[in-house]
């Protein structure tokens, strides 16, 4: 029982011909990924991990089993890349490129004669440098598709499922009921027609409606510019149904159940039972997702050095496997438990129209409030947090926009007044716009003003976007200060505090017509379980998943290896500094010896920074910071923490860096 | 009774790879001659002519590539399930060898059997004779 089958002259000939097919398939599909590394085209992903799978198993077959080993290398690096464990970086397409340039080498040496040639082992330590480089990207929740569809699907189909509705994308299923004697050509011309419209992900069968015919189904994720109704058409006999209402404008109306054309037993049923949670046993979810990341990270440590030692190679293949297992279902939990926070906008909204119906009767306005889009969802805090904001922008529109019913008739408008707010996801962003028919604001007049008051100083052009002006301090066109408006507290600060939230403002308006203000938010708001320190009056945070330990600082576990301070970390020494004069902070004034260091590590490196005192360890919803902070690189944002105040969020792989580049740096002094 | 039942069988065999076919229909061939049976092999490049194939002839087992382009081993094994005039036939599943998650995924969606290529004679032959010969009476089993 050899496990090398005899291999003839003309066997080895078709299986250099079938190698050099497939290399160069490889090598085309490679040359087609370049600069996209964001949102990798999956489909020639996908080509490039199956040419190398089958180099790997024709290799295998003939019994070349150098060759075998290293195409195995390479495709377990791709098909984490394409099960989205590693994002497909610069360095790690190179690593692809680099296997790829050696697995030719190696077939060039068999087309020469050469017997069975060994590289394995400089490949995979090539590879495995790329990939852990690469960050490991999230894979959000398959949402609900049709029971018996789920159920058949293959992990990797499943996984494309959850990266399309991570990407708001749509996805339809194609149905397909064909005469036996022409499937071919019109599964082929439907498959071809997904492709085009997006990503096929999945061929499935159907239900034929005899035996003598042909029945398919075809999952697809629609890219942002297809259309269904062009699709159906263009499939021929055919039918597609949405499952999942992506965010493109193609889609009637987004987040709206897709009504069927003829209720049959194909069609998909997307759940839209309700229930109501309370938002403790929601955090309680996401704190466990959050232990559930810790135990992983530890797991994975603590397996990373028991198999670096490991000398039985398939007992780590198959541990490294079940871990990347483990990784994924743990990276598909965060997202599916911080969605349970998203809620109908409209509890929002209700709360607004009653405000507006209030501001209305107080000031003396006839108007209405009419909403549109009260199901779209958006995160519970956030929900929460816009609500002063909002109110803020529909008094402005009564108080200011829309005129008192006598000026109004005069004006030849109807006596009662609109404001008009409309919601609507676009891409991960909620857009929600108020629209009042008031008296408008005349940009030129805006830019008058500000001059007037010295907002705009004399050295200042004038802005590009006259509106802008609006949400600067201490501006205000009212000429009356009513009980409700213009009292001080301006339009600044909900430019602010929309800021705060990760959310921006736009104002158009045309005189004599009406108002619109623009506002865009993130759909969720990421809470980030976070190690808070101190440094001076500053507080950091640092998220835990990075954080290996902290200790008591003590002069005697410090030592000066090369010049450089390293903290000894039992049998290895790790660059150690001060975070203060890592952020240029020294100057700062000390209340307190430094009491605590943090050992942090971003998967490749560890590191260890002194800080004045660890305050503890919170959920921290993460806000980008203002443009007028000055940046730092190791700085990805603010939060605040219990008890209202600030902490600067810092990126571990930026701060490591650092730490690394000024240990360097001491060692060349 | 103790005879096997010496008719001629019909396997079919899907592989995009010409070399792979090759070999499957070698160690096919080994096969029948080991165990004196009569074995029709047809081959078909791709799912789609598989699925054109399976219909024609009253296959009694099929060995198919899971790693194939357009219509995959697992998307081919899935339609032959969901088709009731097929829903008995064996069918094996066959991939690279160590991909312990491709024999997962194959017999998830319905495979009978998996082989690891490269595959020895004996494992060969034992899968096969599982799956072709079952019709054998239970006390030569």
């Amino acid at each position: 029982m050899s496990r090398r089958p005899a291999s003839g002259a003309s066997f080895s000939k078709e299986f250099l011909a079938e190698a050099e097919m497939l290399l160069e398939e490889a090598g085309t599909c490679i040359d087609g990924l370049d600069g996209e590394s964001d949102d990798p085209n999956p489909a020639k992903v996908n080509a490039l991990f199956r040419a190398v799978h089958s180099l790997k198993g024709v290799s295998g077959m003939v019994g070349l089993a150098g060759i075998a080993e290293a195409a195995h290398d390479l495709e377990t690096l791709l098909d984490d890349v394409r099960m989205g464990r590693v994002v497909p970086t610069p360095a790690a397409l190179a690593a692809v490129r680099e296997g790829l340039t050696a697995l030719s080498t190696l077939v060039a040496r068999v087309a020469a004669g050469e017997e069975a040639p060994v590289l394995a082992e400089r490949l995979r330590t090539r590879l495995e440098a790329a990939l852990v480089t690469a960050p490991v990207a999230p894979v959000a929740a398959v949402p609900v598709l049709p029971a018996d569809l789920e159920a058949s699907l293959s992990d990797y189909e499943r996984h494309r499922v959850g990266e399309a509705a991570r990407r708001w994308k749509g996805l339809v299923l194609i149905d397909l009921d064909l005469d036996f004697d022409a499937f071919d050509t019109g599964l082929r011309t439907a498959m071809a027609e997904a492709s085009a419209a997006g990503e096929l992900i999945g061929t499935f069968p159907g239900t034929a409606t005899d035996p003598s015919r042909m029945a398919f189904r075809l999952l697809v994720a629609l890219s942002p510019e297809a259309s269904v109704p062009e699709l159906q058409e263009k499939c021929g006999a055919c039918r597609v149904s949405v499952v999942l209402a992506g965010a493109p404008a193609a889609l009637p109306s987004p987040r709206a159940p897709a009504p069927p054309e003829t209720p049959g037993e194909a069609v998909p049923q997307v759940a839209r039972g309700v229930v109501r949670v309370p938002l403790e046993k929601v955090a309680a979810l996401v704190d466990l997702a959050g232990d559930l990341a810790l135990t992983r990270g530890a797991l994975g440590r603590a397996l990373r050095r028991a198999l670096a030692g490991a000398p039985d190679r398939s007992a780590r293949y198959e541990a490294q496997r079940a871990f990347s297992q483990l990784d994924r279902l743990v990276s598909a939990l965060g997202p599916t438990a911080l969605s349970l926070r998203l809620v109908p906008v409209e509890t929002l909204t209700s709360r607004l129209g009653r405000a507006f119906a209030r501001t209305a009767a107080a000031l003396g306005k006839e108007a209405d409030f009419d909403v549109h889009g009260v199901e779209t969802e958006i995160d519970k805090v956030l929900a929460d947090e816009l609500a002063d904001p909002l109110l803020h922008i529909v008094r402005n529109a009564l108080d200011h926009g829309i005129e008192s019913p006598d000026s109004r008739v005069a004006a030849g408008k109807p006596r009662r007044g609109r404001v008009s707010m409309m919601v609507a996801p676009r891409g991960r962003e909620v857009v929600l716009t108020f629209s009042d028919d008031g008296r408008g604001i005349d940009g030129a007049s805006i830019v008058r003003r500000a001059r007037e008051t010295g907002i705009l100083s004399a050295g200042e052009p004038d802005p590009r976007d006259a509106f802008s002006l609006l949400f600067r301090p201490g501006f205000s066109t009212a000429e009356t200060v009513t009980e409700f408006s213009g009292r001080g507290v301006g339009l600044d600060v909900v430019g602010e505090n929309l800021a705060r939230l990760g959310g921006r403002v736009r104002v158009r308006s045309t005189p004599g017509k009406g108002t619109t203000f623009e506002v865009l938010v993130p759909m969720t708001l990421v809470l980030l379980e976070s190690l808070v320190v101190r440094v001076g009056d500053l507080r950091f945070a640092l998220p835990v998943e990075n954080v290996l330990r902290t200790l008591p600082s003590r002069p005697e576990d410090a030592l000066l290896v090369d010049g450089t301070f390293c903290l000894r970390e039992g049998d290895r020494a790790l660059p150690l500094a001060r975070l203060d004069v890592l952020l240029g902070l020294a100057g700062q004034a000390r209340r307190a010896l430094p009491e605590s260091v943090v050992v942090a590590e971003d998967g490749e490196r560890a590191a260890a920074f002194v800080v004045d005192s660890v305050e503890g360890v919170w959920d921290l919803l993460v806000k980008p910071l203002a443009d007028s902070v000055p940046r730092h690189r190791e700085i990805s944002g603010a939060a605040e923490v219990p008890g209202g105040e600030v902490a600067l969020v810092l990126d571990s792989g930026a701060l490591l860096s650092r730490i690394y580049a000024s240990a360097a740096s001491g060692r060349a002094a | 009774m103790t005879t096997p039942v010496r008719t001629r069988r019909h396997v079919l065999v899907v592989d995009d790879s010409g070399p792979a076919r090759l070999l499957i229909r070698q160690a096919l061939d080994g096969w029948a001659r080991r165990t004196g049976q009569k074995l029709e092999i047809v081959e078909a490049e791709n799912g789609f002519e598989a699925l054109r194939e399976l219909p024609r002839t009253s296959f009694d087992l099929v060995l198919t590539d899971v790693n194939m382009p357009t219509l995959s081993g697992l998307e081919l094994i899935r339609m032959i399930r969901a088709r009731p005039e097929q829903r008995g036939l064996p069918v094996v599943a066959i991939s690279t060898e160590r991909d312990a998650e491709d024999a997962v995924r194959a017999r998830t969606a319905g495979a009978d059997g998996y082989l690891g290529k490269p595959f020895d004679t004996e494992t060969f032959d034992r899968l096969v004779d599982q799956l072709l010969l079952q019709v054998r009476a239970p006390e030569e089993a």
